[in-house]
């Protein structure tokens, strides 16, 4: 992974003592609270309900064991001694004092972290394949290109001040695990017709209170061209995107006002004026940052090992965590470990101080000291031999943190919702505990196979659930939390927006609607369709016949 | 009126009169009008200190238009985009509140360091960054004789792995001595052309047994040395000289390109004495072509400096140095040199003197001359 040397760590510092003078100057009443709020969103740090939340950046998804222990020190001893991760690869503490905030800026500088630009109106953490480097259909490892996104992007004199929020992800595998369609620039590695590789280029997708999924602007953009096009996208969007009005001013409002093909006219011109030379990271500049990326050196094993046959034959727990949670790796005998965070009846994306901990020593004994954050909101182990696998699941065991259901019903997307925020209109965590509580029985969610339900607690969408598969929306509604469901959502490859089935439901009967639905889908599959197969075959008027047609 | 020169925090006592305001939403033909007049400063209007169009437009007078005269930021701004102004191009800003002059002269001096190109540095510093710490470090160890202590202050300088490519030499095992001193963790390999002298395998089983540090031994690649051999036969390298590159650059340089992918630091026991083509190697240098920092630790050292060292230190040396041999390569191209001869005479006797490197340790002063 990428290292920071003496130059990366004088700028964090350097930034952590411009945010501490920009405390102390709101405190002595320098500086208004209008004007101090986006100087510190720009350094992540949120005013909740009940406390200030600080949103620090785990860049595309790639943590060291020793961050990580940080982060559970961090948590220890400014937090309750947990964490949440959220579904943009970053990590948020809920309970921090603001008086503490600079230790905790120092504490993560120490290791290489920052909470720089993770939120406000600029470019914000870039995301990236969590499998990056380990899965078997990948083309090119999209991290390097995240990495020099993110140097490019880190106090941007020209594009600090948007529209709006600006967030960019970059997949470099077959399989769209970085849901590039709903970003509002989406990067995807594709071979191009010299047989070099380059970026399609997408761009206006989002989720928020009007989904897009993104539009191609570009089908390949050489690489070497990243920073100047991604420049000429900004600049266009800088210029032309509006400023009225807080919920028309992503760039997805005007990729959809011009059309992408004026929008294109426009990003295209002002990329041929660009001297790409002068923008675009020079050749050893890349080299440098390539360099860091080297894939860990594997030796190939072989692929089967007798234990875990055994193991699988006779420990059905095992057995059935191993089927979803260990996944394909490209090195023959090795395989990438999901580590769910999804356990019923706990918070979506919390991790314990402790669970940290485990799993950085985890990393540290079986996976080549590598770990990953998914948006999907788990921690991934990327290089495990298949011989570890065992060794592995019992230190997991020991700590409930070998759930078994990774992309099954109980692996939600869930943002914290009306328990945290100060934006959400109505509860998340106590729904998502709710329905995994129903659906807790391992062989029920087997029987009903690959299902992604995302939950968000208000319009703005932190939890995708325009892109679940089934999606939870908590509205209010004159006082009353009520949740709106959309059906037929995707995230990858073939995107598409969920469509809302009907009106909303009341709190307590949320878990029989999703019942509803997943029996519905039961009733109607055809042998070997997933949830999304079946909802494109049949459509909508089942779903409603089950779910309003009694009244 | 309270003008900041944005380049300083100075107020600036007699600002000239503004030519042209130019709103946010200004297009093409009003920024190529402003900037066609020349007619003395460019105003452009921020509405709102979150309204960044100003910073683009700014940008665009300069790089699109080529206005070289003043350009002044008006109306809500705050002294935290100091430095974004400056950056994006703007020389200077009115302030409202004439009690911020210090607070503007704070923030615009505080942020020192950046990752892009703007209006100000066509360079940025992260870029020139490796270079200048390079610089440093040449400059740091030259201010030691002491081999230990400069190879703990490279270790310190450098993070993330170094590797040492050794052939086992007399200015190798002076540096694997250094090494083993100081403690420093450094990945030490050699390159194991298929065609070493048995006399150095020993010499490396001898040093691993003396400082119990693994040296890795990086071969080339089975199939492309089969290929080689089919191709220009068992000893072709002796033909011509292309053959004898190619046959380097397959059992030598490849490998070498393999074991040093991912490195930060390369060490080497280069030194300047050993042929015109190295007389002025620096300590340390950025390498932008492998993106990472060379170090040569005893390029300064005279053979007289060096024999001594390992005299005081006894150090393990390889017993061909007793039989003549001084710069030992693989055996077919090395032979012993007489008293008075150019250290490298022995490699590839056959061969001009100019040509006389296997392509590991290019001088990049010299681009042309070493092939």
């Amino acid at each position: 992974m990428y290292r920071y040397d003496e130059f990366d760590h004088a700028f964090v510092r350097e930034r952590v003592a411009e945010f501490k003078d920009q405390v102390e100057r709101r405190l002595s009443g320098a500086l208004t609270e209008e004007e101090f709020r986006p100087l510190r969103l720009r350094n992540g740090l949120y005013l909740q309900l009940h406390a200030y939340m600080l949103r620090i950046a785990i860049p595309y998804g790639v943590l060291s064991p020793r961050q990580l222990r940080q982060l559970a020190m961090i948590g220890r001893r400014f937090d309750r001694g947990y964490g949440h991760f959220t579904t943009r690869q970053n990590l948020q503490f809920n309970w921090v004092k603001l008086v503490d905030i600079p230790d905790v800026l120092a504490a993560l500088a120490e290791v290489g972290m920052h909470c720089i630009q993770t939120s406000g109106n600029c470019v914000r953490n870039t995301t990236s394949d969590p499998f990056a480097a380990a899965a078997n259909d990948e083309l090119e490892d999209p991290r390097p290109w995240c990495e020099m996104l993110r140097q490019w992007s880190m106090l941007h004199p020209e594009f600090n001040w948007l529209p709006r929020k600006f967030k960019i992800a970059v997949s470099g595998a077959a399989e769209d695990r970085a849901a590039t369609a709903f970003h509002d620039i989406g990067l995807r590695i594709v071979r191009g017709p010299d047989g070099e590789n380059g970026f399609r280029v997408l761009v206006g997708g989002g989720m928020g209170r009007t989904p897009y999924v993104g539009q191609e602007i570009r089908p390949f953009l050489k690489k070497e061209h990243l920073l100047s096009y991604v420049e000429s996208i900004l600049r266009v969007y800088n210029l032309l995107g509006r400023r009225d009005n807080i919920y028309k001013a992503r760039i997805k409002i005007l990729v959809n006002q011009l059309g992408i093909d004026t929008f294109r006219e426009a990003v295209e011109a002002d990329w041929e004026a660009t001297h790409k030379s002068a923008v675009d990271l020079p050749e050893d500049e890349q080299r440098r940052i390539l360099s860091y990326f080297a894939p860990p050196d594997l030796p190939p094993q072989p692929a089967r090992d007798e234990k875990v046959g055994a193991r699988r034959e006779t420990d059905p727990a095992f057995a059935n965590w191993y089927k979803h949670n260990v996944l394909a790796h490209r090195v023959p005998g090795y395989s990438s470990v999901v580590i769910s965070l999804k356990e019923p009846g706990r918070t979506p994306g919390d991790a314990s101080s402790d669970a940290m901990d485990l799993v950085a020593d985890l990393a540290e004994r079986f996976s080549q000291d590598e770990l990953r954050v998914s948006y999907t909101q788990n921690l991934i182990l990327p290089h495990v031999a298949i011989a570890d696998i065992p060794a592995l699941y019992d230190a997991l065991a020991g700590a409930d943190l070998a759930t078994g259901n990774n992309e099954l019903l109980g692996d939600m997307i869930c943002c914290p919702g009306l328990d945290y925020c100060n934006l959400a209109n109505a509860r998340s965590i106590p729904i998502a505990k709710e329905i995994a509580k129903r659906f807790e029985d391992p062989a029920r969610q087997e029987v009903i196979g690959q299902l992604r339900l995302n939950m968000s607690g208000c319009i703005n969408a932190c939890g995708h659930h325009h892109s679940g598969n089934i999606g939870i929306l908590g509205v209010d509604k004159k006082g009353t939390e009520l949740y709106q469901i959309t059906l037929g959502g995707n995230p990858k490859d073939d995107a598409s927006v969920g469509s809302i089935i009907g009106p909303g439901f009341r709190a307590e009967a949320v878990p029989d609607v999703i019942d509803t639905i997943v029996n519905t889908y039961l009733e109607n599959r055809d042998e070997g369709e997933s949830f999304l197969d079946t909802w494109r075959r049949v459509g909508a008027p089942p779903f409603k016949e089950a779910l309003y047609g009694a009244r | 009126m309270v003008l900041v020169d944005l380049n300083t925090g100075a107020l600036i006592s007699d600002p000239q009169d503004v030519a042209t305001v130019l709103e946010p939403d200004a297009d093409t033909d009003a920024l190529a009008a402003a900037a066609g007049g020349n007619a003395g400063p460019i105003a452009i209007s921020f509405p709102s200190f979150v309204d960044g169009r100003g910073f683009s437009l700014a940008l665009l007078l300069r790089e699109r238009h080529g206005f070289k005269g003043e350009i002044r930021a008006v109306g809500q701004i705050i002294p935290d985009q100091g430095q974004h102004l400056l950056r994006s191009g703007f020389d200077t800003a009115v302030i409202s509140r004439p009690e911020d002059t210090d607070t503007w002269k704070a923030c615009i001096t505080r942020m020192r360091l950046n990752y892009q190109p703007s209006a100000r540095n066509t360079l940025p510093l992260r870029w020139d960054a490796s270079r200048k710490a390079a610089l440093a470090l040449d400059k740091t160890l030259s201010e030691t004789d002491d081999l230990i202590e400069r190879i703990k202050a490279l270790r310190g300088a450098i993070d993330g792995r170094i590797a040492f490519s050794t052939s086992l030499g007399l200015e190798d095992q002076a540096i694997l001595h250094a090494i083993a001193k100081s403690g420093a963790d450094i990945d030490v390999f050699t390159l194991d052309t298929g065609r070493l002298f048995p006399e150095v395998l020993e010499t490396a089983d001898l040093s691993e047994l003396r400082y119990r540090i693994r040296i890795r031994l990086v071969a080339p690649d089975a199939a492309e040395v089969e290929d080689l051999v089919a191709r220009d036969g068992v000893y072709g390298f002796r033909q011509t000289i292309e053959n004898r590159k190619r046959c380097c650059e397959i059992r030598k340089v490849r490998p070498l390109s393999r074991a040093l992918e991912g490195a930060q630091g390369w060490l080497s026991g280069v030194r300047r004495e050993h042929s015109q083509e190295r007389a002025d190697v620096p300590l340390a240098m950025w390498e932008s072509e492998r993106g990472l920092t060379k170090i040569n630790p005893v390029a300064d050292w005279s053979e007289e400096r060096l024999m001594s060292y390992i005299a005081e230190n006894n150090i393990p040396v390889n017993p061909l140095h007793a039989r003549g041999f001084v710069s030992i390569g693989c055996a077919p191209c090395t032979r012993a040199i007489e008293p008075g001869e150019d250290p490298r005479a022995g490699r590839w006797w056959w061969e001009n003197e100019e040509q006389k490197e296997c392509g590991l340790h290019l001088n990049p002063n010299r681009e042309g001359k070493a092939a």
